[in-house]
């Protein structure tokens, strides 16, 4: 079912954030898919304290999914491969929360990782969420100097003015309002966590099963034959599995659309700050405290309620791959049209996010050519007019339609002029209205341009409204990892034939260097290599019942699919590598890592080690660094062959 | 590849053609090397943004080596049990205890449960007891209905707002037990008397005993505490194979 | 008579000639339409004609339906002829029906029912005489052919202006390439006129994407609106590739649809309106920069691929044992050998 590398690759993920014994058990239950407890015990061989505890944790992280027949009210135990994996997405989540909903949220969404899955009143005790003593604990101290050293940073590029630390840490310490239920309802709101239920911690199949097991033994439905009461059942199982594993916690908490604590007119709240922090950002700091001002001014005061204390929160993985999907395709956007169209591109798909709760409806990626067309929810144009920046320059980054007008730069200059206040009200007074969201739609259109046709346009009783059509984008992100790793690995001489491959379908290798142009010599070289590495491949058609090679016909075809789906592999693999080195790296460095790791040397670096050692200490971080920075590298693309 | 080849003094048939792209000045027949020599390419620095995104990541896997949960299968110490694997992999250079020993960080071999509160209707009834030691599996708790207990169809329709109460009601049974007992754990240093008692229960005779017919067990005889075998799922079967031999 | 009739032949063979196209075929009606034979005398004019046939003026075929046809040969032509042998004459006739596509000796063959002897010495002698010629097929390049001397083999034969003697030119299709992309790259951006393009202009944006934040003293590009209609058609393209000096013959506009079609799947090029007009994906500066890089090439290290990913850059991406890479294995990720430069290549130590 699940393949040797994936599994591999879960185990090493479990065992590197939670040790040997949660390790044993995961691979135990992956290679024998499914075992009760006496099983587990025989196969594992552990104890039964070792499993008991082991299992209780795991099942806390969602780790281990059970079940308990009705028959014979035995509990089995199944290994979750698919929270595993996120373990080692969490990261790049973290990193979102921050860039989205500021420091805080992160840090939230980081305990509540931490936790599996927790009570809103357990979370209350939690001292790193609590208001009075902000930097206590290790992990915020850690943010507090990664914040530190990236002003310095700001500094040296001069980009920024910057406030003195001292004034950082004033403020921390300084009253804060109590930030834990208006972020835990902005997550909510936005879909990020959902609420906890007993169906998430039974494997789908299961909660299928059940469900279908309650749906035939109605009378009303027992009483159905035939297709009818195929048809039926799964309709009324679908509904009951989703109203099972339904947690959304959102209803309530969005206005128009749009999640309350999602910034909105951020031009407002950042007109003094010309640097807009939107990715992994230089002057977080800054930005975060604008976000609690907003809270502050916006929201606390309508709302104060805070959430329910008994509800248990856990992550939404789901929806958070909608959102890292959004980035990517915002990455796309920003390769090949300007930063002004990315950002409006951005505030579309931010809107579409808030109505997406997944990536796709069906569980595998559907093959290319039988995958149809998903379009988002529309979007009207005005909506889209509302969210961007209206500080943003939309007229000074798109040519003239024709080239003979004089290009001027209408409404643009004043902007730069005044610093800050007055001119710019006047300026956009004049360009907003009909013109602006005339531009808007302008780049929008541009967005829309092949090759990668990122919006798309439609009129919805007579508005204007864009979506994106996912299938498409998410295909162009495919082949755009594929054809990356053919240039590296064959030259662009390889992307071309490919591309033309791709294009055209199979061809025979007269007609293949027609279109591509290429000598037959480095044609079949590069075929040739191709074809050992799997990437292209070669059909005979045999022109007579003897099929001698002289009367077939050759056809070289390049699958994407087929493809995909070994490099898929190969990446969980290379990340399984990645992981193992750092292992033996670790394991090489053993003796001096755990010195710096013994209680009293820990924070004390500076105190304890010599210079040599702490110099070694930073190359090791570094080190480690880079490896982890390259198994996210390589689960980005595994969030394009698998998730989006 | 003389078998037949050399034989007749010619060429195998189809040797002229050759997939080679480059012959690289290196005859085919020579062994290939272990590593070929490749240029392995030259991964780009993190971005900010990547930096940010791991340090996360760190922090986060931090928390979780520091928590409750983090547990090794044999912590080796000149003090494990004669005759366990944990003794057989002692190293004597690097395992004897030291002064600095006691701010080494310590290894659980055990996840510590205590200590936070768990939501019970998300376990199996078969675990609560380790969650919850207080927990007799003959009453139900809290008015609590176990699972089992259920029919089954049933167990579709549940009403969640009853069980939010009863949640409730629990949670703050919980939390007032909480209160009573391990207030500030969660810290990361361990409570001694915690430590002493999982100590105690971890040298674990009873364990033993308890697990001594599956030790005699022929299948598991020859691969007991062997985890090297442990690991690729064939170890059973070896050890089965054997058997028929003898 | 016999003088009669030549002379009347000699004289529909000027009518047929001032009358109608020198490839035009005739059919009886046409024949007699011209006036020439008196009283329409059907015999009479096929004895003119096959008297003309005889003296290689005219050319018999078997037209619609199996009438008899016809078709005139110039005098020049009518000459050769006369001097070839009637096997000569078969196989010339042969292949000068086949026009600019040629035909494969082994075609001749059958259809001439000669011997091969005696086919290779008609072949020879027809060369010899330079009346016709042997070419290369890109499609079949190991098959003999010929046509006649006086014809340009079509593109079906050569491959099209691409191919020399029935090879690829690579050199020059890149450099006609290289041009085109650069010239459609210069019509499909603006270019911001420099008064005030460089310099002031921030764009509000997050720090990571500064790709169209004009450093001072470079040239600012901006995409056109979409719906823009100054990108370059094919007929565009074509001239400017033809007036440029690049190209010793002249290019017609299907051997740069070829080209343009080759330069979208290297991903330079993007056709708009089913192909009629095309854009370029980057701008003239980094066309410029791109094709200066191309040739250098010395510092391999630094193959400056536009895209990266996870797996072209882990050193497991490429790595040649990758297949039997298992821990605990001969080949494993704790005795590799790769991982060591690896990070010392990105970090430095």
């Amino acid at each position: 079912m699940t393949s040797q590398n994936y599994a591999e690759l879960c185990t090493l993920l479990v065992e590197d954030s939670f040790g040997e014994l949660f390790g044993r058990i995961f691979a135990t239950l992956e290679r024998y898919d499914r075992l009760n407890l006496p099983r587990l015990k025989f196969y594992s061989r552990l104890t039964d304290r070792q499993l008991h505890h082991g299992l209780a944790a795991m099942i806390q992280q969602n780790l281990v999914f059970h079940y308990t027949s009705y028959d014979d009210g035995v509990t089995y135990y199944e290994a979750n491969q698919h929270a595993a994996y996120y373990l080692t997405r969490s990261g790049k989540i973290l990193e979102f929360i921050e860039g989205r909903l500021g420091q805080y949220a992160a840090t939230l969404m980081s305990a509540i990782m931490y936790l599996g899955h927790a009570s809103v009143s357990h979370l209350e005790t939690l001292p790193e969420l609590r208001p009075e003593q902000p930097h206590r604990n290790g992990i915020n101290g850690e943010h507090k100097y990664k914040h530190e050293h990236e002003h310095e940073q700001d500094e040296a590029n001069g980009e920024h003015e910057d406030q003195p630390n001292g004034i950082d840490s004033e403020h921390a310490l300084s009253e804060q309002p109590y930030l834990l239920h208006p972020t835990l309802k902005t997550l909510a709101a936005h879909g990020y966590i959902l609420r906890a239920r007993e169906a998430h911690f039974q494997s789908y199949t299961d909660t299928v099963l059940d469900a279908e097991r309650v749906v035939t033994s109605r009378p009303d439905i027992k009483s159905m034959k035939g297709k009818r009461l195929e048809e039926t059942v799964i309709e009324k199982t679908l509904e009951i599995v989703k109203e099972k594993t339904d947690g959304d916690l959102s209803h309530g908490l969005k206005y128009n659309g749009v999640p309350r604590g999602a910034k909105q007119g951020r031009g407002a709240a950042q007109s003094n700050d010309p640097i807009k922090t939107e990715q992994a950002d230089v002057d977080e700091d800054d930005e975060e405290d604008e976000d609690e001002n907003e809270w502050s001014d916006n929201e606390l005061g309508n709302d104060t309620v805070p959430m329910e204390s008994s509800l248990i929160v856990r992550v939404n993985y789901e929806k958070l791959d909608v959102a890292l999907r959004h980035c990517r395709f915002i990455g796309l956007a920003e390769q090949d049209s300007s930063a002004v169209t990315a950002e409006v591109y951005e505030s579309l798909l931010r809107r579409i996010e808030y109505q997406t709760p997944r990536c796709r409806d069906t569980v595998e990626i559907p093959r290319e050519g039988e995958e149809g067309e998903q379009y988002s929810v529309p979007i009207p144009l005005s909506a889209i007019a509302e969210d961007v920046d209206q500080q943003l320059d939309l007229s000074g980054s798109i040519g003239p339609m024709d080239i003979s007008q004089p290009f001027s730069r209408r409404g643009k200059r004043p902007l730069e002029d005044g610093v800050n206040g007055t001119s710019n009200e006047g300026t956009n007074g004049l360009s907003s209205g009909s013109s602006r969201t005339y531009e808007l739609d302008q780049h929008l259109c541009l967005l829309a341009q092949p090759p990668h046709n990122l919006t798309s346009k439609r009129i919805v009783g007579g508005l204007i409204t864009w979506t994106v059509e996912y299938r498409y984008v998410a295909r162009i992100l495919r082949h755009l990892e594929l054809e990356k790793m053919i240039e590296a690995r064959y030259g662009d001489v390889a992307l071309r034939v490919v591309r033309v491959l791709h294009a055209k379908g199979k061809l025979d290798e007269k007609r293949l260097q027609e279109i591509s142009l290429l000598p037959f010599k480095d044609l079949r070289q590069v075929l040739a290599s191709m074809q050992t590495g799997g990437y292209v491949d070669l059909q005979e058609v045999p022109r007579d019942a003897q099929r001698q090679p002289s009367r077939t016909i050759f056809l070289w075809f390049y699958d994407p699919d087929r493809v995909a789906s070994g490099v898929l592999e190969d990446v969980y693999k290379a990340m399984s590598r990645c992981l193992q080195r750092l292992k033996f790296e670790r394991s090489r460095l053993r003796e001096f890592l755990e010195k710096t790791e013994r209680s009293d040397v820990k924070g004390n670096e500076e105190q304890y080690l010599s210079e040599g050692e702490l110099k070694m200490l930073e190359q090791w971080k570094a080190k480690e660094a880079l490896l982890f920075g390259e198994v996210s590298r390589l689960d980005n693309m595994v969030a394009v062959f698998r998730d989006y | 590849m003389s078998r037949f080849g050399a034989k007749k003094g010619r060429k195998l048939p189809g040797a002229e053609f050759s997939w080679e792209t480059d012959a690289g000045g290196e005859p085919d027949t020579a062994p290939t090397p272990l590593y070929p020599k490749y240029n392995v390419s030259r991964a780009m620095l993190l971005t900010p943004r990547e930096q940010l995104q791991v340090d996360y990541y760190r922090d986060l896997r931090d928390r979780y080596h520091e928590g409750p949960y983090y547990s090794v299968l044999d912590a080796a110490s000149s003090s494990a049990k004669k005759g366990s694997a944990a003794r057989v992999n002692f190293d004597p250079f690097h395992g004897m205890p030291s002064y600095s020993g006691k701010y080494q960080k310590k290894k659980r071999t055990l996840p510590k449960l205590q200590g936070r509160p768990y939501i019970m209707r998300f376990f199996p009834r078969e675990l609560w007891q380790t969650i919850q030691p207080s927990f007799k599996p003959e009453n139900s708790m809290d008015g609590y209905v176990p699972q089992i207990a259920r029919t089954g169809a049933k167990r579709g329709f549940e009403d969640d707002e009853v069980e939010e109460e009863d949640q409730m009601k629990r949670r703050k049974a919980e939390d007032d037990e909480e209160e009573e007992g391990g207030g500030g754990d969660g810290e990361d240093i361990l409570d001694p008397d915690e430590e002493q008692e999982e100590e105690i229960v971890d040298d674990n005779f009873e364990d033993d005993d308890d697990d001594m017919g599956g030790d005699y067990n022929a299948e598991q005889y020859f691969d007991g505490g062997d985890d090297e075998y442990g690991d690729d799922g064939f170890g059973d079967g070896g050890g089965g194979g054997e058997e028929d031999t003898f | 008579m016999a003088g009669s009739v030549t002379e009347l032949a000699s004289k529909l063979y000027d009518a047929c000639q001032a009358n109608f196209p020198s490839d035009h075929l005739f059919y009886q009606q046409d024949l007699l339409g011209l006036g020439v034979v008196p009283k329409n005398d059907l015999p009479l004019m096929l004895q003119c004609t096959q008297t003309l046939v005889d003296q290689k003026l005219f050319r018999l075929l078997a037209g619609k339906n199996d009438r008899l046809a016809w078709k005139i040969i110039s005098r020049e032509d009518a000459d050769k002829l006369q001097n070839l042998s009637p096997d000569e004459s078969l196989v010339y006739n042969v292949i000068h029906s086949t026009g600019r596509s040629g035909i494969w000796v082994r075609a001749i063959q059958t259809r001439t029912n000669l011997h091969k002897s005696i086919l290779d010495r008609c072949l020879k002698s027809l060369e010899g005489k330079n009346y016709i010629k042997s070419v290369h097929n890109v499609k079949f390049p190991s098959r003999k052919m010929y046509m006649l001397a006086g014809l340009a083999p079509s593109e079906d034969v050569t491959g099209g202006a691409w191919f020399t003697d029935g090879v690829l030119d690579a050199n020059f299709i890149n450099s006609v390439a290289g041009y085109i992309e650069y010239t459609v790259s210069r019509k499909s951006w603006y270019e911001v006129p420099s008064a005030d393009g460089p310099g002031k202009k921030r764009l509000k944006t997050g720090a990571g994407s500064v790709a169209m934040k004009p450093e001072s003293g470079e040239k600012q590009y901006l995409p056109f609106p979409a719906g823009y209609q100054g990108y370059p058609t094919v007929g565009m393209i074509t001239a400017a590739v033809n007036e440029s000096g690049i190209t010793p013959v002249r290019l017609g506009e299907e051997s740069i649809v070829q080209l343009l079609e080759m330069l979208c799947f290297d991903n330079k090029l993007i056709a708009l309106n089913s192909g009629e007009v095309y854009k370029s994906v980057k701008h003239p500066e980094a066309v410029k920069a791109a094709q200066a890089r191309k040739p250098g090439g010395e510092d391999a290290d630094e193959i400056d691929y536009l895209v990266r990913n996870g797996m072209t850059e882990a050193p497991c991406g490429q790595c040649p044992v990758f297949r039997l890479c298992a821990p605990g294995g001969a080949v494993s990720p704790e005795t590799c050998d790769y991982f060591d430069p690896w990070l010392e290549k990105a970090l430095g130590f």
